[in-house]
């Protein structure tokens, strides 16, 4: 089975994005389940999560009874303020909530790039623990080693890191994105997305581009660490979703079976705990 | 049975310790006669570090562990205020209260107020029969437990809760106090208002979280508070392991599949060095230079001399050294062995 393991939905006039304003022009509009479904059926995607795209709990809600009425929407990555006092409480009623796996705070968006490792935020990622969700990091590559000091700390949370944490892409990947994609395979909690790449590449990038990228998350993480994303609608700045389902296809082309296997979905069906 | 130092309150307390909540039956009776055999087998191990709580079965676990103890002279023992108990004469049989089978017909209602504190502490010596605890913990206190109602909690124990332990331990009455709660962030919050000795911390440093330690063990080392740490096995997944036949138990609950997931892994290399997991989880947190004691709850002969055995297990240095290596446990936790 294939898994899109990270698209958004969303109505700007609903009006809590924040980062989502008329000057992207692309994404400014509503997306809805009814446009996302061809593309998926057309991709051989038969399940999807859906990740929060504001933070706010009134849009993990909206996303919840979305999800409740579509059957290919797997599962829900939320938001809550994990730094609030009442943090713990609030993950355990999201927890109950039927399609919340996970959630995100949005740490690329933050003033202090280290909030997670506050000690304000210990009770609620606790309370993530114990709810059993899978912790979606969203970040830029400078913040990488704060992810690596989270995994450490919290051998316990399952984190997922958003991404493959938004190398900059100029040409060979970086050294330090590189060392701390090796740091955080050394972690066995860690799981990494293969998304959201084409995004940071060069316009018009395709899989050669991205070879030696995703040759350094496959040799740090292996297959059965990696789920592929299409971080749709924001796929759609840079290439259309099957040009992203084509370029991949390329990319995993030369693996095994149950590897390619792995990638398209069953390690998101195994993190985010999908029945298949 | 090595002893470690409780540095504020002058006392030596026993590496491992007794947890006395199952002497108040908790989900399960038991008699009289196994709770005495249980605390005295303890006690004759080594194990002289006893800690009980008015909740534990209403009062029963306090009575039945002030009979084993009035006898003995090498005791160390805790119990912990907040909550005042009251008789009910509609309350009959052991039916399951708070998860405890004890026929005591008292009910509770929290009270960390000065008068609070003062008669706890003395409803505990009569149902002791003892004229000396030797540390007070505050029981239950913080977000987790209070929810909406901790900013009035808190206020009454800063407000004059504290400053009757503070009296009590200038009298002498007590050596120390302290908190005895499952979150450590609030204390972090309360070492603001009051000069703690101790704290007994449940579930948040053991082999399986350290979620204590980049903030709170520091802070705990800075200031010379000894920390105890309840619920080693974190609600039993520790003792268990993932591969016995009922579901395992984390912080009170079926464990979610990450947390098998994780123990799973610890599995793996405790099968690789034959290190039984109950024997590193009970070992693990004593690493630490601010814990002074772990306390299990034991309820039976049986449990005391497997708790003996595990704690005597000798477990290679290069157990622990892999668990780091393969990030299972954070590269700055302390490791049993290292200096």
């Amino acid at each position: 089975m294939r898994i899109d393991a990270h698209h958004h939905l969303w109505r700007p006039s609903r009006g809590d994005y924040g980062w989502l304003t008329p000057e992207l022009a692309l994404l400014y509009r509503d997306f809805e389940p009814d446009e996302l479904r061809p593309l998926i059926q057309a991709a051989g995607i038969e399940k999807t999560i859906l990740v929060q795209a504001a933070p706010t709990e009134a849009e993990t809600d909206y996303l919840l009874a979305i999800a409740d009425r579509t059957d290919w929407i797997a599962g829900v990555v939320g938001w809550t303020d994990l730094a609030a006092p009442d943090a713990p409480k609030k993950v355990a009623h999201l927890a109950k909530q039927p399609g919340l796996v996970g959630l995100r705070p949005m740490l690329q968006d933050l003033a202090d790039p280290d909030w997670i490792l506050k000690p304000d935020t210990s009770a609620g990622l606790s309370a993530m623990v114990k709810h059993g969700l899978v912790f979606d990091a969203l970040i830029r590559e400078a913040q990488l080693p704060t992810i690596v000091e989270l995994a450490r700390r919290l051998p316990m949370l399952s984190i997922v890191l958003d991404h493959a944490g938004k190398p900059v892409m100029n040409g060979a990947p970086r050294q330090n994105w590189h060392d701390a994609v090796k740091a955080l395979a050394d972690c066995p909690n860690v799981t990494i997305k293969l998304s959201g790449l084409l995004t940071e590449a060069e316009p018009g990038a395709e899989a050669v581009a991205l070879a030696p990228y995703f040759d350094a998350l496959l040799e740090a993480f292996s297959a059965d660490r990696i789920l592929w994303g299409s971080d749709w609608p924001v796929l759609t700045m840079a290439a259309s979703y099957p040009a992203w389902v084509a370029i991949t296809e390329k990319l995993v082309a030369g693996l095994d079976a149950g590897a390619r296997a792995a990638i398209w979905g069953g390690t998101a069906a195994k993190i985010y705990n999908i029945s298949l | 049975m090595r002893t470690r130092l409780v540095q504020r309150a002058g006392l030596k307390v026993s590496e491992i310790g007794f947890g006395a909540a199952m002497l108040g039956n908790l989900y399960h009776p038991m008699s009289d006669g196994e709770a005495h055999d249980a605390l005295t087998a303890a006690l004759d191990a080594g194990m002289t570090y006893i800690d009980t709580a008015p909740r534990y079965g209403h009062g029963l676990s306090e009575r039945r562990v002030g009979d084993v103890v009035r006898a003995r002279a090498d005791v160390i023992l805790s119990s912990k205020v907040g909550r005042l108990f009251r008789a009910n004469p509609k309350l009959k049989g052991d039916g399951e209260r708070n998860g405890f089978r004890s026929p005591l017909p008292f009910e509770s209602a929290y009270d960390y107020s000065y008068g609070g504190i003062m008669r706890s502490y003395e409803d505990s010596l009569q149902r002791l029969g003892l004229a000396r605890i030797d540390i007070l913990y505050v029981h239950d206190v913080g977000r987790l437990t209070h929810g909406h109602d901790h900013a009035r909690t808190f206020a009454e124990l800063t407000g004059g809760g504290f400053r009757a332990l503070e009296e009590l331990r200038a009298a002498g009455a007590i050596a120390g106090f302290g908190l005895g709660v499952n979150e450590w962030e609030i204390c972090m919050e309360v070492m603001d208002h009051a000069a703690l000795d101790m704290v007994l911390l449940a579930g948040r440093y053991t082999l399986l979280e350290q979620g204590a330690l980049a903030h709170f063990l520091p802070a705990c080392v800075e200031r010379g508070i000894s920390v105890v740490i309840g619920g080693a096995y974190n609600s039993g997944i520790l003792a268990t392991g993932t591969r016995g036949g009922e579901p395992p138990l984390y912080d009170y609950a079926p464990a979610p599949p990450q947390v098998i997931e994780h123990v799973r892994r610890l599995e793996a290399i405790c099968d690789a060095f034959a290190v039984p997991l109950a024997a590193a989880a009970l070992q693990f947190p004593l690493a630490h230079p601010a814990i002074a004691s772990v306390i299990p709850g034991l309820g039976s002969v049986a449990r005391v001399n497997d708790t003996m055995t595990l704690y005597d297990t000798a477990i290679p240095q290069a157990f622990w050294v892999r668990l780091r290596e393969t990030a299972l446990v954070p590269p700055d936790a302390p490791l049993p062995g290292e200096a």
